[in-house]
This record gives structure tokens, sequence and C-alpha cells, in this order.
């Protein structure tokens, strides 16, 4: 709270509504209380150690009972303490997990910042779903059921494919990580585990109560979730950084419209990528080498394309920078996101106390993540391209294996 | 062969909905299982698959229903009891199966068992933790128990099963579709096929959430089988052979001590084939998935038995089934790693899947099997290929996808984790 006038400017940026002077309030009020409890003890402590050398030297009379007596009162002061002072604990903690994380100074304020665009885009009035039907690629049903068939399907494998190999070309680790992850790493990410629009929450098929803040929820191997989930509460030595992985796997979230789209399916093959650092600046490193690669990936493909930087009001509350990978949609008539890396700092990792060592101390590792390919939002923008689809040269079973012959 | 399940409990309960319609009732052949001279044969073959349903019950209900006037009120209920004890009965047996008791048949060995000399092979869950290729502890606070993460070169060598996997079946000139893994009631429903809620074997979706219909599929057998309800073929597209990865996730759990470690897991990657045949080629289409099977995994050099599956082994669906156990060498066990089954008509008279013959619809058969299920064929591998010196030599077939890799070495770029001491 020191940096307030510093929160407020980066709260109106991000055009949140937050009452800070309600979290300032409930977070003087618990610290009071701590203090108060906290002096408590000590006078205990001191009355204690009195009454033991009393005892010790067999003292007794009027002193001795005055301070029986006040022990009693101060236990029965700490006692009576705990309630309120976890309670309101609860309370200013909770309310103090809403503040989002602070912005990169990359981020800009109102508009998005374009940094990098390939080539031209589209001039047609393609629908992807319409073209996935005509050329029996796509049997839709709706964003939450949906088939990809022959090429199509194949461009699900070879994309991920082709990302994988020039990932491991740039000394990028491979994972493959579990579907679901608990309740508490998805709002230790900044989610909100209890929105069913923002996860998938699992049935909750065993004999035991349900607790509905230790669910499991089905995310997907290609989420955020899976990388924390294997970090979360571990300690990590200070020389294994920089950290660079990635899995290639599913990716599920509920279908935020109504509107039938590739662009909204809730199931989603991915290529999610994770490094994480010792400090900002090594941070900001990754994200310039790491911006190199995706113009590496996509320039290949020979699609029109750009990067931006987008603006602080659209960025989640666990985001300090994000850059999007955005190619135009002719039937949406504007750009999408088909993949992005976002900064989160320390800000995760101290939530879900993902460490490290240095000089015998405690650390939190920067965090740079992000969803670079995402399947069915590629191929829709593809589909919608002037020329014919034609499954990328690059994605082509001819280019699974290192021997051609095969 | 997991529909099996599904197909087990179908309409036990069924939604209110569905029962309004008398067109959702599966066209279960009445001619063959009503017919008193069939009586013996069908009770016969329940015996001996061990399988559910009552043919008396069935017989009862058959002389009742076809006594109802059809505009008397009782005529539906009598209708849809009829076909509830209709839709226990177990699919017919081969004829060359029905003479199996109780062990399954061994078709043949492949590949001779690996000698370790001196040496004493490891488990996979020794190797992965000594080379450092896999993390499966302390994640039951994070992402549930008996969940496993793979690490560098094991992931990378999932990737290369799929790819190899994919490959191949694409030179058969399977095709390849995407399914989704999520799949709504509407499509398993769509033409009476229900889910019990209670079944812990299956995950769902939370119910309040996101309303009462959607379940996690337990293999893409079951999304295949949902592209295909109500289509019809034109007899010259026959067979349709497809393939599909996909996510297959299964609720069940096991306390046996041979199934510890990765051995059966809540969730896996899956290449599956699906087939659609003619009724007079459906045999010889179980023998081409079977080949299929052998030719993919013989080049991957472990021992394994083809086993033709005796009748209690089958389940409700499965006319005739073979199995493909895997030796692995440091579970000192064989582990089933495949199964492959000719449906008959079971599926298609339930999805109504037909083709047409003569410029008549009849039903056609289906056929599954697996392609590749990464969970154990990882054991078998790793366990096969262990090297005493402390690496894993990658049979030369899949080298290829895998960057030519000749092994897999200690894996020294992930580092280990160190769970955090909290003081309290």
């Amino acid at each position: 709270m020191k940096d307030k006038d510093l929160i407020k400017a980066e709260l109106k940026k991000r055009q949140l509504e937050i009452d800070l002077n309600k979290i300032e309030n409930l977070w003087s009020a618990y610290e009071e209380l701590k203090t108060r409890k906290l002096e408590y003890e000590n006078k205990k402590e001191k009355i204690s150690k009195e009454l033991s050398v009393m005892i010790k030297n067999k003292q007794e009379g009027n002193h001795f009972e005055k301070l029986k007596i006040q022990i009693n009162l101060l236990k029965d002061n700490i006692k009576k303490l705990k309630e309120p002072l976890w309670s309101i604990e609860e309370l200013a903690i909770l309310e103090a997990l809403k503040l989002p994380n602070k912005l990169h100074n990359l981020t800009p304020e109102l508009y998005d910042q374009i940094i990098f665009e390939h080539g031209v885009k589209p001039n047609n009035n393609k629908d992807h779903l319409k073209v996935g039907k005509e050329k029996n690629l796509i049997h839709f049903i709706k964003n939450e059921n949906y088939y990809l068939k022959d090429d199509a399907a194949l461009f699900e494998l070879g994309a991920k494919f082709y990302f994988s190999q020039i990932l491991k070309n740039n000394s990028y680790i491979q994972f493959s990580n579990p579907d679901f992850a608990k309740s508490l790493v998805i709002e230790g990410c900044g989610g909100d585990h209890t929105n069913s629009d923002s996860t998938f929450i699992l049935h909750h098929n065993e004999d035991t109560k349900v607790n509905a803040d230790s669910r499991l929820h089905l995310t997907g191997g290609g989420s955020l979730y899976s990388f924390f989930a294997y970090h979360a509460k571990n300690v990590l030595y200070d020389k294994v950084f920089p950290l660079k992985y990635f899995s290639m796997g599913r990716q599920y979230s509920p279908s935020p419209v109504k509107e039938d789209s590739l662009y909204h399916v809730s199931q989603s093959s991915v290529i999610q990528i994770f490094n994480a650092t010792r400090n900002e600046a090594e941070l900001n490193d990754v994200l310039h080498s790491n911006i190199d690669l995706i113009k590496k990936l996509y320039t290949q493909l020979g699609y029109h394309y750009r990067l931006s930087f987008v603006a602080a009001d659209r960025l989640n509350m666990w985001e300090s920078l994000r850059l999007a990978i955005e190619m135009y949609s002719s039937s949406q008539k504007c750009y999408v996101e088909v993949g992005n890396i976002s900064m989160s700092e320390d800000f995760i990792s101290k939530r879900l106390m993902f460490t490290y060592t240095e000089d015998k101390q405690y650390k939190f590792p920067f965090v740079l993540s992000g969803t670079i390919l995402n399947v069915p939002k590629l191929l829709a923008c593809i589909l919608e391209q002037d020329d014919e689809f034609v499954l990328p040269e690059q994605f082509g079973i001819d280019n699974w294996c290192t021997v051609s012959t095969m | 062969m997991f529909l099996r399940l599904f197909f087990k409990i179908r309409f036990i309960r069924k939604p209110p909905m569905v029962r309004k319609f008398s067109t959702c009732f599966p066209d279960i052949d009445i001619d063959y299982y009503c017919d008193v001279k069939n009586m013996l044969e069908i009770k016969r073959n329940i015996q001996d698959r061990k399988g559910i349903g009552d043919i008396n019950k069935v017989q009862e209900m058959y002389s009742l229903y076809k006594d109802t006037q059809i505009g008397d009120l009782s005529h539906l209920s009598i209708k849809e009891n009829l076909y509830k004890e209709l839709a226990k009965l177990p699919n017919k047996t081969h004829p060359m199966v029905k003479g199996y008791t109780e062990t399954p048949q061994v078709v043949h060995e492949i590949n001779k068992k690996k000698d370790f000399g001196p040496h004493n092979p490891l488990e996979f869950s020794e190797i992965t933790q000594h080379l450092n290729l896999m993390r499966t502890d302390k994640l039951g606070y994070t992402c549930g128990n008996k969940s496993y993460y793979y690490l560098g070169e094991l992931a990378e060598l999932e990737e290369a099963l799929i790819k190899y996997t994919v490959f191949s079946l694409l030179k058969r000139k399977f095709q390849l579709v995407s399914v989704p893994d999520i799949l709504s009631s509407n499509v398993l429903q769509s033409c009476g096929m229900t889910i019990n809620n209670d079944r812990t074997q299956i995950y769902s979706l939370d119910p309040v959430h996101h309303g009462p219909d959607l379940y996690l599929s337990g293999t893409a057998e079951m999304s295949l089988a949902g592209l295909l309800t109500n289509t019809v073929h034109s007899e010259k597209d026959l067979p349709l052979k497809l393939a599909a990865v996909s996510r297959c996730y299964r609720a069940e759990t096991s306390n046996l001590v041979d199934e510890r470690g990765t051995y059966r897991v809540h969730q896996f990657t899956k290449v599956e084939m699906f087939a659609v045949s003619t009724p007079q080629n459906s045999d010889e289409m179980l023998e081409y998935l079977r080949e299929t099977q052998e030719e993919l995994f013989s080049p991957l050099d472990f021992h394994m038995k083809v086993l033709d599956m005796p009748p209690h082994e089958l389940g409700a669906p499965a006319y005739r089934k073979y199995d493909i156990e895997a030796w692995m060498p440091g579970r000192n066990n064989y582990g089933e790693i495949s199964s492959c089954s000719n449906c008959t008509d079971y599926q298609s008279r339930r999805l109504n899947i037909k083709y047409v013959n003569e410029n008549k619809l009849k039903y056609v058969h289906t056929l599954n099997g697996t392609a590749c299920a990464i969970p154990r064929m990882l054991i078998a591998l790793l366990e096969t290929h262990q090297d005493p010196k402390g690496k894993i030599n990658i049979p030369s077939v899949l080298q290829p996808f895998i960057n030519s890799k000749k092994f897999i070495v200690k894996n020294s770029n992930v580092p280990k984790l160190k769970l955090m001491k909290l003081k309290k």
C-alpha cells in the first residue's frame, strides 16, 4: 500500500474498479489486531519468565498472585482475539488478492501497439465454417462439439509437430502434462475457481463432501495451469535458470459466446510455452528472444500476421504485458488473436509459492508463458485466406520424420 | 471396447424426453431374438459370455406386446419394457470362439523375450526415476491423484509414437479425424443411448455449473461412433477406415499391486482405429485390424502374444475380440496394450448406421482397435530397451520420428524439484 498513487494510476489504465480504501482499511484493521495480539504475547512471555524465576526461587505472595491473574487475563485476551483475527485476515487477504499485477513499461495505455507486420491482409468474404463444410473438412455441431476431417485433421497434428520441432531446435524442453488442475492452482493463476464460465469444473463423484475450494478442473495439458501445478510449492536452485519448457496438448475452456465458430470452441489443440528466470532483466531478454522465435515460426508459413502489445485495459489481472499474435479474419472483419505470450513476472509465483534459493534466501522466479499456437483459430484464419486452402507444406507428413524414404 | 460399458447400461435410466419418441428405439433384430426357435441358443450365449439379460423375460414381454393393440394406452410402455430387456442382450458370438473355455487362445507370439543376462530389468517407474524422465509424486494437491508429467525425451518419445502410428495408418489409407473429448449426451442419445450419472468410471462435468449432459470421452471410439450416427453409406465406399488421436479419460481406479504406477491412469493419449464394413466383410476386416496392429507393434521389438478372447471376455457388443499383451520385463508380467473387436451390427443398429445394397438399406458392421495407447506402450518400450549402462535404446523404426536419436539418456535439462517446507 506504500505506492498507493501508482496502484491507483495502474488500476485506471486497466479500467478496473477496485476500492483501494476498502483494502487499505481492512488491511490496517488486520495489522492493528495483529500488533495487539503480538503485544499481548510479548507481555505474556515476559510475565511467564518472571513467574518461572519466582517459582524456582519459591517466592510467593501478592506480587506472585497478581502476576498469575495478569497472565490468565492475557491468555484470555489472546484467545478472544483469535477468531476476529482469523476472519479479518481472510477478508483482508482475499480482498488484496483481487489487486492485479503491476504493468510492464512496454504495455501501452489506450490502444494496442503494433510492433511487427508480415504480408498483406486478405480481402474477401470467406467464412471458415462454410469453406470447411464445402470441402468436407469440418463437421461442426456446436462450439463444444466439432470434428476436423482429412487435411484439417492433418493440419492439427502437423501444426503441433512443426512448432514442437522448431521449439526443440531452439533449446526448449518438451513436457507432456496432465489435463486436470485443482482449484487452488486456478485461483493462484488469477482465475476465479468458482466461476464456471472461466474453467470446466468436474462433477464430484466421490463420497466425500463437496468443497467449492478443492474441485478438479478440466483445463488441459496445454494450459498455463498445468505448468504451475508442476511448480507450485516447490524450490529450485538459482543455477538452473532460465527454464524453457513447452507442452503440446489440449486446452479446454467454456465457450465465451453462442456464435458458432472455430474462434470460440471449447477444445483446442495448442502449444504452450513456459519460461522462468531469476529476475525482471532476464525475463526481458527472454521476451525478446521469444518474439524473434515467433517471427521465425509464423513468417515461414507465409500468411499475413502481426504482433502487438495489448493495451492495459485488455490484460488479464495476472498479466503485466501481453504480446498478441494476430491474423485477419475475413468472416469477423477484424484481427483475431491466434496466439500470445504473456508476462506474469513473479505475480503467480508468489501466490503459488514457486520459489528458488539464492544466497540462502527464498526468492520468486519471473515467468513468461503463452499459447504460441492455437490450432482451431489458426486453421479458421487460414481457411479464410484469399487463396484456396491447401495444407501448409511445413505441416505435411513428409516433414514428420527425418528420413524422407520412410 | 470401452463402449461396452455404455451399451451395458443403456436404457436402464431413460430421460423423459426420449421416452416420448418411439423412433428412438434401437432397431434390435426382433425376428431373431423373439423367435422361440432361437431361445436355447441365446440362453447358452448369455451363459457362456457371463452376460446379463434374460431371454425368458424377453419372450414373456414379446407375447404381451403382440397381444396389445397399438391404440392401447399401455402399448408404448410395454414396448419400452420389451426394448429395455432386449437391449441388455449381448451380441452373438463368433462360432470359433464359442468353443473356447475360460482362457484366451494364443494366436501366436511375436518377437522373443529379451535376455538381460545377469542384470535384473528395472520397472518403468524406477527407470524414469533414475533418468529423471517423469514426475508422479506429490501431485494430488495440484492436479489430482495418479497424475503424471513426462519430461524431456520421454515426452519426445510420446510424440514420436503418435507420429509413427499416424504416419503408418495414413500409408494404409486410414482417414484421419480429430474428435471432441467432451461429448454431450445429445451425441450419445441421438439414438437412445444413455449414460448413468452415478457410474464412477466416467468423468462428467459438474451438472449444476455446465448443464447435465457433458461427459469426458473414455475413447475416441465413442466420438467416432457419434460422428457416424444416422449415416447412410454407399457400398462402394466401404470399408471405411478412420483413425483418431485423442485424450481418453477414465475415472476407474485400481488398488491392485500389479497396476501401480502409470499402468492404469485417469488420462492418456491414444490413437484409435475405427472401421465400417459390409456384414460379409467384417470377419476379414477384423483380421486386417489385427494385422495392422501386429505390423505397428512388431518393429518396436518387444515380446508380445496375440490372444483370441474367450466368450466371457467379450463384453456385450463384441462378436469377436483380439487382445495383444506385451511382455513388460520390469513388471515381470504381460500387460494388455491393445484390443480390437468386431461388433457386427450391435452398434450400427443402435446408432443407425446403414449402407445401400441392391437398393435396400442394410446395417453395416462396425469394428474398432487400439493403434497406440501411450502409457503402456512406453512401459513396454522402456522396460524392454533399457540398457544397464543407464540409457534406453530407441527402436530403429522410431528414430526418424525423434530427430534420429538412437537412445534416451539421463535428463539433465529439467531440474529436480524440492518440496517447500512451510513454517507454521
